[in-house]
């Protein structure tokens, strides 16, 4: 048999050496928090030592971990954001990005038009100022729309699988995400330029 | 305007429903496939309104990037304090 990859005390300093800054890069990227983010790291070391026995050395350690870190922010989601007793939803407000009264086939509200936007950074330092500046606009948005938005945009995970994990409808995951778009659009012409 | 271009935009415009609903279907044709009469709505829709055509490019655009995320912040990492701490308490949890 061969030998697997064991944690002890000897060693667990350099798993957080080896995977510390990767598990801490993708929880903070999906909770936008920094100590929550070390939390969830935390617990996913304390769960992988605890499981070890059952890993089968088939994925790399790695994806090992990812899977278990995956699992621990979506149980965030379902019991801090999108806890049952939370009642108050904002996806029923109205939008102020359009004036139902405008006459006209248009009817964004003044001064809510889209501008045309400078987006097609062309050097990897501008693509990085502006997904910040995306990622600082995602941490405004209500904590719900940011976590289907942040499940659909960078897991790329598919309205279906959405719908199971947080146990809510596809169409409501529809709405919250074209709210969070629309928020998130408004938000970036805030801060960033427009083209010359 | 052009009285004729009115005329255009007014006849459209009893074509396709108002902006609030075109970029809902917009942003709806980002995670699900849409019927053949609401993607015909959208394209009359943007052939008049360059509004809702820069919505839809901005979208576009934010989840190009957003979709890299993980590989373009590279920077992102635990700082010393963090790392101590991650190590201090996992050893404490493993000898407990």
């Amino acid at each position: 048999m061969k030998t697997k990859e064991t944690v002890s005390v000897n060693n667990t300093d350099q798993w957080v050496d080896l995977y510390g800054d990767m598990l801490y890069r993708f929880a903070l990227l999906r909770v936008g928090n920094e100590q929550m983010a070390e939390d969830l790291v935390q617990e996913t070391f304390y769960s992988a030592l605890k499981s070890q026995k059952t890993f089968r050395g088939e994925s790399s350690v790695k994806t090992w971990l990812i899977s278990i870190l995956k699992r621990k922010i979506i149980d965030y989601y379902r019991t801090n954001i999108f806890k049952k007793s939370d009642e108050q939803s904002s996806e029923n407000a109205v939008l102020p990005d359009f004036d139902l009264e405008r006459k006209g086939p248009i009817s964004w509200r003044e001064g809510y038009e889209p501008q045309d936007l400078a987006l097609n950074a062309e050097d990897e330092l501008e693509r990085q100022e502006l997904l910040k500046t995306i990622l600082k606009c995602i941490d405004g948005l209500p904590p719900k729309w940011a976590a289907v938005f942040r499940l659909r945009e960078i897991d790329q995970r598919s309205s279906d699988e959405i719908s199971k994990e947080l146990e809510i409808s596809a169409s409501n995951i529809w709405v919250i995400l074209h709210r969070a778009r629309t928020e998130l659009r408004r938000c970036l012409e805030k801060h960033w330029f427009r083209t010359k | 305007m052009s009285f004729y271009k009115k005329i255009m935009v007014w006849f459209l415009d009893k074509l396709t429903p108002g902006c609030e609903v075109i970029t809902e279907k917009i942003s709806q044709s980002l995670d699900k496939k849409l019927s053949f009469k609401e993607k015909l709505q959208i394209k009359i829709h943007l052939f008049y309104c360059e509004f809702c055509l820069r919505y839809q490019k901005q979208i576009l655009a934010m989840r190009k990037l957003v979709q890299k995320s993980d590989a373009l912040l590279e920077e992102i990492t635990l700082n010393h304090a963090q790392k101590e701490r991650l190590k201090k308490n996992l050893k404490k949890k493993l000898e407990s």
